[in-house]
């Protein structure tokens, strides 16, 4: 049995369309009339990038195939592992097999949400409402439990009532860029999934 | 992980305790199966229950939970008691020849210095015996800025380890009580079984032989966590593994970038890098310096950490607060809030209950279902005056004031349930559990109304700034000088950030090419320092992939380090505490798995975690372990507040 890279099988070639039965195996397979199927490949024409995979720390690579819809949205068509990779050499586990469930879930909440104190339903509101009404309570919070200087005359410059957890599925930049900025308003009270 | 994922095919033997990679880390479990395919290595798996890697594993031994001192604390009195360790390894890559001063003791479970009113000890007596520390020559080869590196004196060594007061000696003693017998009775695990694994690891104190430790959260999860893991990696000095291919002590974390935002410090007692967060009463940096930064305790130490810490801290300043940040003001020092004491986890849902936390952002991480009280968190959640989650799906703690049985009407807090992007809607890197830190493409855009992270923050804090502008308000100084130097400060690119946490020199508008050369006189700059090197002005080297496509060209040690796929901190160094792989010559103790070796002129292989022309015959050469204070491994250590053994 001749053998093909993942990579060669996976090539997405010019025209797009291939009936799997010949050239890119390497030899014809003859099949009976009624049962030689021609069909397109999912992943005709589409756009590959890399991405990592959100779940574990093993940080499997992921190649993901994307097309431009004819109403100008991107559609993510498949996820798979990236054949390159030293750490997964293209493999993934059913976890990350699946990610692309994630990413087109329907359970995705559509717009900013409300709830005032002792509401029993959520409202649909602006992203401008939300945050002004968050930074007027960050204000608000930081001036009512900013400690300058504490019992012992020593200068400690930190905002007690205010804290923020989050997050080991960001980025390292989106991380650092919370941190510098929770830091900035005086935040002591920061963690994240480290410690759980 | 000292190691990495792929690096673990090159070991003998591997002991998995507290983990079930072959269920938890399936992927990076084909390495520990190629290990034992293509070169017979051993798996020996430790765990209250028979999972899946158990089934694989070579051995498996049912222990109780939570008693991996005593499993680790029984190797390591077979490896001393039969001389397995790795003699020259021990005796001068590790403080085994240390001497311990006078006052330090061990009786009947606890410590010399247990205070029983304060239920926790004074650790003076934990400390070596003083000898006065003479101007090394080899303090010429340190840079000198900033404040002196050496404490009170350097500590008295005996390299025979025969002094009583030897850590050595100590050790053996502290050790001789884990006979088979009491591992036994501790652990669960028979008699017989255990002599098995000890046998096998017996063998791995061999310099041609390499055996690594894995776990996960079996050995975090507890309240002894530190201890468990300590035990491990103390083995692992005796045995001479640390900072070989094969070897090291190696954590599976459980998160796609829980390493990346640990380094960046998304916690409440550090800063980026792991920089110690300043505490109450250190008013410049010298003080700040002084308590936080290790300190020189042999001539042979670089004290690599101690030598720069006022200059990454300096750096990190500058970065942040940019003019605001001068000489004359310690570089806005002032600015960094000093916590009174434990600002955690377990804090933060306390003082809620005590009324004393007004607001909470979730971002991306749900408390409710997080944390051994879900109970306690839920009803904190409910004290607090407003919750913010930022996630792009509902959450345990978006919807805990509409939970079963919760009568909405009674919870007073304000709720914000802001949609955030997935990680395929946005670039950035990952950093997984080996420390290789790799970037991903932005793949679709955000869908609906969701927005990033990061610009909600942004945003957020832009409005902030405004409010404090407008009105006044407490100190508003740091508020108002944090650094924004994007082009959209409101919605700044990812592609910034990471430039940003790489660092620049101010003097010449380039990119920093390594943390070596930050300054602490104001003229550099960096996000954190460990980080530095990684995007410099030639390009982003997370973005790289240089992978197994061409093994002979990317990866031409045949090591497994594939130098250019990605980057790794620090400085793209794939296996920490390299120089201790290879012997006082430079010669690989296993030449068939070399790590660093010396070739005449430089030292050749990973990147060494060395200086890369330092010549290991002169005597005023470092030590392998630079990151410490002593330049060695630590079988004791002052550094834990329950116990300088574990």
């Amino acid at each position: 049995m001749p053998t093909i890279t993942r990579r060669e099988f996976l090539k997405v070639g010019g025209a797009g369309a291939g009936a799997l039965a010949v050239s890119g195996l390497g030899f014809d397979v003859a099949l009976a009339e009624s049962t030689k199927v021609k069909q397109s490949l999912r992943i005709a024409g589409a756009k590959e990038s890399h991405s990592i995979c959100p779940y574990c720390a093993v940080g499997c690579s992921l190649v993901a195939y994307t097309r431009q819809t004819s109403d100008g949205k991107t559609q993510l068509l498949q996820i798979e592992g990236d054949p390159d990779s030293p750490v997964n050499e293209g493999r993934l586990c059913p976890k990350g097999a699946t990610a692309m469930q994630l990413a087109t879930s329907p359970r995705r909440v559509g717009s900013p949400l409300y709830r005032a104190s002792g509401a029993t339903g959520w409202k649909s509101v602006s992203w401008d409402f939300m945050l002004d009404k968050i930074a007027n309570n960050i204000k608000s919070s930081r001036d009512a439990t900013f400690v300058a200087t504490d019992g012992n005359g020593n200068s400690v410059n930190r905002c007690e009532g205010i804290a923020f957890a989050g997050g080991a599925a960001f980025s390292s930049e989106e991380g650092y860029f919370a941190t510098k900025l929770m830091r900035g308003l005086g935040l002591v009270h920061l963690e994240q999934q480290a410690r759980v | 992980m000292t190691n990495h994922w792929r690096d673990i095919k090159n070991t003998d033997l591997i002991l998995i305790n507290g983990a079930n990679p072959a269920e938890a880390h399936p992927v990076g479990f084909q390495w520990f199966m190629r290990a034992k395919l293509d070169r017979g290595a051993k798996i020996v798996h430790a765990d209250p229950r028979f999972t899946r890697t158990s089934a694989v594993a070579d051995m498996y031994l049912r222990m109780r939970v939570g008693t991996d001192v005593a499993y680790f604390g029984g190797l390591i009195n077979h490896v001393l008691q039969n001389n397995l360790f790795h003699d020259a390894y021990v005796r001068n890559y590790t403080n085994a020849s240390f001497i311990v001063k006078e006052g330090y003791a061990f009786n009947d479970g606890l410590f010399s210095g247990y205070n029983a009113d304060k239920r926790s000890y004074d650790i003076s007596t934990w400390a070596y015996e003083s000898i006065p520390a003479p101007p090394s020559p080899g303090e010429a080869n340190a840079t000198r800025e900033g404040p002196a590196t050496s404490g009170s004196g350097f500590a008295k060594r005996d390299m025979t380890l025969q002094d009583p007061r030897s850590v050595f000696q100590l050790m053996k003693a502290h050790y001789s009580r884990y006979t088979p017998e009491v591992v036994s009775s501790i652990t669960g695990i028979p008699v017989a079984d255990f002599k098995k694994v000890a046998d096998l690891v017996g063998q791995m104190g061999q310099p041609d032989k390499v055996m690594t430790i894995v776990y996960a959260v079996g050995l975090t999860h507890h309240t002894t966590g530190g201890q468990l893991i300590r035990s491990g990696a103390v083995l692992q000095l005796l045995l001479g593994n640390m900072g070989r291919p094969g070897g090291g002590m190696n954590a599976e974390r459980g998160h796609a970038n829980i390493q990346g935002n640990t380094d960046h410090a998304i916690s409440w007692e550090i800063l980026p890098g792991y920089l110690k967060i300043p505490a109450p009463g250190q008013k410049t940096i010298a003080d700040y310096v002084a308590q936080s930064a290790p300190k020189k305790s042999d001539k042979n130490s670089w004290n690599f950490f101690g030598t720069n810490y006022s200059k990454f801290m300096v750096s990190t300043l500058k970065g942040w607060f940019g003019d605001a940040a001068k000489k004359d003001n310690e570089f806005a020092f002032n600015f960094i809030p000093k916590p009174a004491g434990n600002a955690s986890w377990m804090t933060i849902y306390d003082q809620a209950l005590k009324g004393k936390m007004e607001g909470l952002i979730l971002s991306g991480m749900t408390a409710a279902s997080i944390g051994p009280d879900s109970n306690q968190v839920r009803q904190a959640l409910g004290n607090l005056k407003w919750l913010v989650v930022m996630d792009p799906l509902p959450t345990t703690s978006s919807e805990f004031w509409h939970a079963p049985g919760v009568d909405a009407s009674q919870v007073k807090t304000e709720v914000f349930m802001l949609p955030t992007t997935h990680w395929i809607e946005k670039d950035g890197s990952f950093v997984n559990s080996g420390r290789w830190s790799q970037w991903k493409d932005q793949v679709l855009p955000p869908e609906g109304q969701a927005r990033h992270d990061h610009w909600i923050l942004a945003d957020l804090f832009q409005r902030v700034k405004r409010l404090y502008q407008g009105q006044g308000g407490k100190f508003p100084d740091p508020i108002l000088a944090l650094t924004f130097d994007y082009k959209d400060p409101s919605k700044p690119e990812l592609d910034e950030i990471a430039k940003e946490i790489n660092g620049k020199d101010l003097s010449t508008g380039k990119q920093m090419t390594s943390f070596a050369l930050l300054k602490d006189d104001g003229t550099t700059t960096t996000g954190d320092w460990i980080y530095t090197g990684s995007y410099p002005d030639a390009g982003n080297l997370m973005k790289r992939r240089g992978g197994i496509q061409d093994p002979k060209a990317n990866d031409p040690t045949g090591m497994g380090f594939y130098p250019t796929w990605a980057w790794s901190w620090p400085l793209n160094r794939r296996v920490m505490y390299n120089r201790a792989s290879a012997d006082l010559d430079g010669k690989a103790w296993d030449p068939k798995r070399p790590g660093i070796t010396w070739n005449g002129s430089k030292w050749v292989g990973d990147v060494p975690d060395y200086p890369p022309t330092m010549d290991p015959h002169d005597p005023n050469a470092w030590l392998p372990f630079i990151m410490n204070g002593e330049c060695v491994g630590r079988l004791f250590s002052n550094g834990m507040d329950d116990g300088p053994f574990p």
